[in-house]
């Protein structure tokens, strides 16, 4: 198992530093000169050469190319992350609150698409063809239809502002993060959901299920003991693809939502043209979202051995 | 189940024919029929048609010129606007009418940029194989370590905001999906004998990739495509709905849903219709490419013709499947009464 672990993260090595380059290469190889397009994205304009030149040397962009590469990859792999234009912070603070809050945000609508999606997907797999498969199916089809910003205004217009049952800005309190967890979850719940039926129809065909049935087990027990048990393993895999999946849908949740974390961090720093922002924020990301999929792996191959020696 | 023994069920007994029914001629016939067969799939076609439709004939179909302003300011829904107005006084209905042709365009260019893109990657890391395979899949794991959205900003983040660019980034951002599945498939036929064959018979790299091993994959190639033009239609109004888009006063769906978000209380119509385009639009895609996809499956292929209840031989009235209609889409199920029999191959 160590060894497995080990395998799959010397795989990410390169990645991650592709990822550094990838990101520190939408700084610098474009046209045009970063420091004046920061400076009139996060400063609206109010430019002297004065400070055009302290920036550019703050950020040590007078140096050569291939010593700023260096000294960007040295520096993140540190955990430094620069320092925000528009907010003359420390990136690093900035992107530890928002990732906070994001990954609450991911974290319930991850539960979310669970609640919803588990028990539609078994409902429809042990009723094939029944109406409440069609149903699964239909919120599974809504779920990758659905712009995630229209049915986020449409919850917003129908339970905040007609029914006025729960808040449509997230307070402090939890009543504030059912709208937006239930927005970022609709998706998955319809994958999961249709998943969860597949597989369960899979595991429901084969011979054990009719040893047990023919051994008398009720049919209750032989879908919870036998079937259920071997149907988990590709719905945990997908699940946790769509957690890290969460933290795409969270740019667009947050939005609408208004809400703090990184999504919304990162959109405010594109159009602000704050590049140390942006790349901070993009690395942040990316670094939870593989770490978010190796867990899935090495989860996966604590769940079924064989893919260990696969 | 060992791959030397082959199962033959009591499915392969044909079923009695229809009499009247055309004789199925070839695959494209069964496809097409199954496609047909699939009441969704073909609900879906329509509606996208009727979105094509529109988009070409946008002008004519439209009441009102999109940017003219031709009411009051969030006047609503009523006979001379039937979707109401937006806060300049503009026609949502005529905006809706002439956003399809962008929603499309965005939809159709930004996945030829990507399968394009994506499908050279693929053949050549899967035809070459080696260190120039490696080199590359490590390249699309990294576009893998962002999800797609993200990685649709980044490159927004990188050549600035603007309907162009989206198109640009959400190719992109679907080029390590192309990459991977087309690379998957080109390794599964790159040493078939026609392959050899051409190899053999002098054909340059090139022309094996674009002659031999292309027209092999692309049924899965088209799949995916259809259904990545309703995705690349969402990430695309996402885009623009985030700001990084379409700018004003352009009548692109998410745009128009984000102008309307601040009104939703008191002028619900002008973000709500444009957000209808879109899920329509995408829904009739999906329901299109999963038709499509069923009906090139080959494993979920409808095979047999309908077995007319009427003049119907049944043997065997308790017999669970036999002289029942096979349900839509799916292949007929195996009777539950083992008629089946072994064939053992003697080459083991």
């Amino acid at each position: 198992m160590v060894a497995y672990i080990g395998q799959r993260i010397a795989v990410l090595i390169p990645v991650v530093l592709l990822v550094c380059s990838a990101i520190f290469a939408i700084m610098h190889v474009l046209p045009g000169d970063p420091v004046q397009l920061m400076l009139a994205g996060a400063e609206a304009g109010v430019t002297t050469p004065e400070r055009i030149e302290q920036l550019r040397t703050s950020m040590g962009l007078n140096q050569p190319i291939y010593v700023q590469y260096v000294h960007f990859i040295v520096r993140a792999l540190q955990g430094d992350l620069g320092e925000s234009i528009r907010f003359q912070a420390p990136v690093n603070s900035l992107v530890d609150t928002a990732a906070l809050q994001t990954f609450q945000l991911s974290l319930a609508g991850m539960f979310a698409a669970l609640l919803i999606g588990i028990p539609l997907g078994i409902v429809a797999g042990l009723y094939e063809n029944s109406w409440l498969d069609s149903l699964a199916m239909l919120v599974a089809l809504l779920g990758v239809s659905m712009p995630l910003f229209w049915l986020g205004l449409l919850l917003i217009l129908l339970v905040a502002i007609h029914l006025q049952w729960l808040p449509a800005i997230s307070g402090v309190d939890l009543r504030g993060l059912v709208l937006p967890a239930f927005t970022l979850g609709f998706v998955s719940a319809g994958i999961i959901s249709r998943l969860m039926r597949a597989s369960l129809i899979e595991a429901l065909r084969n011979d054990y299920i009719r040893t047990a049935m023919a051994k008398g087990v009720s049919r209750r027990v032989v879908a919870a003991k036998h079937a259920l048990k071997n149907a988990w393993i590709p719905v945990i895999t997908v699940a946790g693809l769509q957690f890290g999946g969460m933290l795409s849908g969270a740019v667009i949740t947050e939005t609408v939502f208004s809400r703090p974390g990184l999504g919304s961090l990162i959109v405010k720093a594109i159009l602000w043209h704050d590049y140390p922002l942006i790349q901070g924020a993009v690395l942040v990301t990316s670094a939870a979202y593989v770490i978010v999929n190796l867990g899935i792996d090495v989860l996966y191959a604590w769940v079924d051995p064989r893919i260990r020696y696969a | 189940m060992p791959d030397f023994e082959k199962t033959i069920a009591a499915r392969t007994l044909t079923a009695p024919r229809r009499s009247g029914t055309p004789r199925l001629r070839g695959r494209g016939a069964i496809i097409w029929r199954t496609f047909l067969r699939n009441k969704g799939a073909v609900t879906g076609a329509v509606v996208l048609l009727a979105w094509a439709g529109v988009a070409l004939f946008a002008p004519r179909l439209a009441p009102y010129n999109p940017l003219d302003l031709t009411g009051i300011s969030r006047q609503g829904v009523s006979p001379s606007h039937i979707m109401g107005t937006d806060l300049l006084g503009r026609d949502v209905f005529s905006r809706v009418l002439f956003g399809a042709r962008i929603s499309l365009a965005v939809g159709l260019i930004s996945v030829a940029t990507g399968v394009t893109a994506g499908s050279i990657v693929g053949v050549v890391a899967g035809y070459y194989g080696g260190r120039l395979d490696g080199v590359l899949m490590r390249i699309i794991d990294a576009m893998l370590a962002l999800p797609g959205l993200l990685l649709a900003l980044v490159v927004i983040a990188a050549v600035g905001p603007g309907l162009v660019n989206v198109m640009l980034a959400v190719g992109v951002s679907s080029i390590p999906m192309y990459a991977r599945l087309v690379r998957g498939s080109c390794l599964s036929i790159r040493n078939v004998e026609y392959v050899q064959a051409a190899q053999a018979m002098g054909g340059s790299d090139g022309r094996i990739m674009a002659r031999h091993i292309i027209p092999n994959i692309l049924g899965p190639i088209v799949v995916l495509s259809t259904l990545q033009v309703g995705n690349a239609i969402l990430v695309g109004s996402s885009l623009s709905y985030l700001g990084m888009g379409a700018q004003p006063p352009t009548p692109e769906w998410g745009l128009m849903t984000s102008d309307g978000q601040p009104y939703l209380a008191s002028a619900w119509w002008m973000a709500t219709f444009p957000g209808f385009a879109i899920f329509s639009a995408v829904m009739a895609i999906n329901l299109m490419g999963d038709g499509l996809r069923a009906a090139l499956d080959p494993r979920s292929t409808y095979r047999y013709p309908p077995v007319p209840a009427r003049g119907l031989q049944r043997h065997d009235p308790s017999h669970p499947t036999l002289g029942k209609r096979c349900p839509r889409g799916r292949p007929m199920p195996a009777p539950r009464d083992q008629a089946s029999f072994t064939v053992r191959s003697q080459l083991t």
